[in-house]
């Protein structure tokens, strides 16, 4: 007859078919402790094969296939909508920056040196030195 | 009769545009995929979820399969990862929403069935018990063996690890599986 040890390390291999031999039965029989291990045992493996058994679901192949259609349907949108965005955005910075530069462009330009000396000295209209000047002597006064 | 091609021809034919062969593909492992997904999860509607992402996944990433080891040895290895990733993600789910979808279910089941579901929420309970109080490799070393009925040699590929480790890990894993079934017998 086995004893609780060999009983033990028999039932760690154990996989819920395994038929029992003669000396475990007897022992079984008469300990009380591992009968209750084994009938553990037995349980548990009955509960993971039923568990086991349980069917997948159907028409999974159809759901994945579907869904792997919407992900890179979303996918061909999304890379599509970042490159007309890319566009986009070159375009109005583009866009931004002639406008700017044409804001920015002084209406008034000097053809050539004479004409801005002329502006800068013009004694008739107080040329722009003497509109600075002024303005410092204003400033003074007050 | 027609034989299905392998997997290797399937995964070449995907890959030069006949995405509808990988039908035959997630036919073809659907079930074990389900098996290993129910082993640590114990909830058929998580399962049947996460085994869709997985083959999702899966397709996703096939580009990346180099036929070095099996494809299902890839694909378990895939599935093992989200499993556990999964139970991480669900520990952090609050309580109250356990307790409400677990109430949704009852109601789905009928007031006639609600005995036998309560029972068989029971059962799923005592193996999800004895399975979580292990660790993760032990425990990923049974779900791969019982659930899935992986041979050692196929475990061994699948862990990542020799033979002679992947036996003793399952030795070990049984062996602590005993231990809880003890302990709970004692409390």
């Amino acid at each position: 007859m086995k004893n609780c040890t060999q009983i033990e390390k028999m039932l760690i291999n154990f996989k819920g078919d395994t038929p029992l031999d003669n000396e475990s039965k007897s022992h079984l029989q008469h300990c009380d402790q591992c009968q209750v291990l084994y009938l553990n045992t037995v349980a548990f493996f009955d509960l993971l094969n039923a568990e086991k058994s349980t069917p997948s679901p159907p028409f999974l192949a159809t759901r994945v296939m579907a869904t792997l259609e919407k992900v890179e349907a979303k996918k061909g949108l999304q890379h599509f909508i970042r490159k007309e965005l890319q566009v986009a955005f070159v375009v109005v910075a583009l866009m931004m920056g002639v406008g700017s530069a044409m804001l920015f462009q002084p209406k008034d330009t000097y053809r050539d040196e004479s004409s801005l000396l002329a502006e800068y000295f013009d004694v008739e209209r107080d040329g722009l030195e003497q509109q600075w000047l002024n303005l410092y002597n204003n400033e003074d006064e007050e | 009769m027609k034989q299905l091609p392998d997997d290797n021809t399937i995964i070449e034919q995907i890959l030069n545009g006949e995405k509808q062969a990988y039908t035959m593909l997630v036919k073809r492992y659907q079930q074990k995929v389900f098996q290993l997904c129910i082993g640590f999860l114990h909830n058929d509607d998580d399962a049947a979820d996460l085994t869709q992402e997985v083959f999702i996944k899966v397709y996703q990433k096939l580009s990346s399969f180099k036929g070095d080891a099996q494809f299902s040895t890839w694909l378990y290895r895939i599935a093992v990862n989200m499993s556990i990733n999964f139970q991480r993600k669900r520990k952090f789910q609050s309580l109250f929403q356990r307790i409400e979808n677990e109430k949704e279910s009852f109601q789905i089941a009928g007031e006639n069935d609600a005995d036998q579901y309560l029972k068989k929420e029971e059962q799923k309970q005592m193996v999800k018990t004895v399975l979580d109080k292990l660790p993760t490799n032990q425990r990923k070393a049974i779900v791969l063996s019982h659930y899935d009925d992986l041979s050692n040699n196929e475990l061994a590929e699948v862990m990542q690890l020799s033979v002679k480790a992947a036996e003793s890990l399952l030795f070990r894993a049984r062996a602590q599986m005993q231990k809880i079934l003890k302990a709970q017998h004692k409390m």
